[in-house]
């Protein structure tokens, strides 16, 4: 019982660590610190729940936005604002219902029928929510300009005109942007809406057309992290395949993956092909220290038909040890070098382990 | 973001977060139109909230908390789903394989609208937001360890949809089918006490 518990508050911890981040040093998750450093199958499950883990936020805000949603949407909120009813504040100010009903959830200490009219806190339709920021410049200018009590406010609809009178009756023509208030539309506005929504409509269906007839690429581009976390996982599968194939001669002028210029060529090191690394196919230089250390350098094409694309701006140098993929005793940096995707995925977990691949004038 | 005062500049929130707060809300409610009356509800009610937002920094959280009640509000009278039980033990998780390059978003929502409410709220908490269990815990105003457990349970239920050749059996099923293609320790100790 007491170890299902364990495992249950084990499971839980692991689950609730969010990939990419520094939960694991929250006190909270001690147990699992000690559990993942004592067991290499737990902590091999843990990278690979850390890996779907951010495969599946990744794909959490991959969600296309209709492209007039944000006209859509501020259409309506001006038809909202512009469509309240009116209601009378005490003193004799007339606002829109719409912000007199809201007078209870200002939360700024002071209610709408408390302020002073035209006053810092008076509220005053068109002039506490400017709806963009040349609107808002338009009427603040008046605000400051004028200074002048403004009594009541009205729309005249028919003519599409928003004005606000002050107290001395005088319109004060304009005060509200009258773009800003739906218009009554006129047969000719209503003809010209209906030909602009089909125009709408014919140029989404073309967009459409072409779109069906070269569907893009609907593959989000490979982070780091994520190539990263690949060679890390392709390099943990493939360890029967290490030092298999025959050995490197050095570099020519027809590599055709190249052997990276960031990274020791004293090792003893056999090379390979693969398949399948980030949807591509590459070659594998398998290294081996005098002293033993052993890493796989993977060399695939930055761009291959039908593999997923990756990041522009991946690094050009290899990342420090702090930012490689680390998962069950392994660590994996990636960069990029002259059109390639460079990995090297050391076979221990450790700075020292991993620097030591590198030739010195890599500053890390 | 202008937001002190009552002054609140709607065009320029609605620039920079509709696109999130839409997202949020289709992953929520699985259809573009649900997710559009929500974003148009979410931008209404902070018109007229504007006021109670004392922090700048946190419109995005804020617009999100307001979208997550209309979600939640708009599913209380429907019927809930079912959540499917779910054994919990360590062997549940599988035995690694290649973690998928590439998840099709489409894929993901299918996954998710198979799950209940409350499962997809708080992973959208989880993996969305990028919500820690604690902060979880405190916009659900539920405890650290019912955040911890929902969760645990929510993810393993998703990855069962998203990969179901990685769904394992659970303990019962294990102890009805003992030549199951997913050994587990679980099931081992089984065969031995037996």
């Amino acid at each position: 019982m007491a170890e299902d518990a364990e495992n249950q508050s084990i499971w839980e911890a692991m689950e609730a660590c969010r990939p990419g981040s520094q939960d694991l040093v929250d006190p909270q998750f001690g147990c699992l610190v000690q559990a993942l450093a004592k067991d290499p199958t737990l902590a091999v499950r843990y990278g690979w729940l850390q890996a779907v883990d951010a495969q599946v936020a990744s794909a959490f805000g991959q969600v296309v936005v209709p492209a007039d949603l944000q006209a859509r949407i501020l259409e309506n909120l001006r038809s909202e604002l512009a469509g309240g009813a009116e209601a009378q504040l005490p003193g004799g100010a007339e606002v829109s219902c719409f912000w007199a009903a809201q007078e209870e959830d200002f939360g700024v200490g002071q209610k709408a029928s408390e302020a002073p009219l035209g006053g810092a806190g008076s509220v005053e339709p068109g002039l506490s929510i400017p709806l963009s920021l040349e609107d808002r410049e338009e009427t603040g200018a008046r605000e400051t300009s004028e200074g002048r009590k403004i009594a009541k406010f009205t729309e005249n609809r028919k003519y599409g005109e928003s004005r606000q009178i002050k107290e001395s009756g005088e319109i004060v023509p304009g005060t509200v942007p009258s773009r800003l208030v739906p218009a009554g539309p006129s047969s000719s506005k209503k003809r010209g809406r209906w030909l602009v929504a089909a125009a709408l409509v014919a140029s989404a269906s073309m967009a459409a057309a072409i779109f069906l007839l070269w569907p893009p690429s609907t593959e989000p581009p490979l982070s780091l992290a994520t190539i990263q976390n690949q060679a890390l996982w392709f390099a943990m599968g493939e360890l029967q395949q290490f030092s298999t194939g025959p050995r490197w001669e050095g570099p020519t002028d027809r590599d055709p993956f190249p052997f990276s210029r960031w990274v020791r060529s004293r090792a003893d090191i056999r090379v390979r092909k693969i398949s399948g690394l980030l949807g591509r196919e590459g070659l594998a230089y398998d290294l081996q220290l005098p002293e033993g250390s052993r890493a796989t350098l993977y060399v695939v094409p930055v761009f291959q038909s039908g593999a997923p694309p990756v990041e522009q701006n991946l690094p050009s140098e290899p990342p420090r040890y702090d930012q490689t993929a680390r998962t069950g005793g392994f660590c994996a940096g990636g960069w990029q070098e002259d059109g390639f995707l460079y990995m090297l995925v050391v076979h221990r977990d450790s700075s020292r382990a991993y620097y030591q691949f590198f030739t010195p004038q890599q500053i890390i | 973001m202008a937001t002190e005062g009552r002054s609140l500049d709607i065009a320029k929130l609605v620039a920079e977060h509709h696109e999130a707060v839409y997202r949020y809300a289709y992953r929520l409610s699985g259809s573009q139109a649900d997710a559009e009356d929500l974003t148009q509800q979410v931008f209404l009610i902070a018109c007229q909230k504007g006021g109670q937002l004392r922090q700048s920094e946190s419109v995005r959280s804020w617009l999100f908390t307001i979208l997550r009640n209309c979600f939640l509000k708009s599913r209380a009278k429907q019927t809930p789903t079912p959540a499917a039980t779910l054994e919990l033990c360590l062997e549940n998780i599988p035995e690694p394989e290649h973690p998928p390059c590439w998840i099709d978003p489409d894929d993901l929502q299918q996954a998710l609208n198979r799950l209940s409410v409350q499962d997809r709220v708080i992973l959208a908490m989880f993996y969305f937001e990028n919500l820690s269990y604690r902060q979880i815990a405190q916009q659900l105003a539920i405890p650290i360890g019912t955040v911890m457990s929902r969760l645990a349970r929510a993810k393993a239920r998703l990855r069962a949809q998203l990969f179901p050749q990685w769904a394992q059996p659970t303990r019962a099923e294990a102890q009805t089918d003992q030549s199951s293609t997913f050994p587990s320790i679980t099931d081992k100790k089984l065969r031995v006490s037996s």
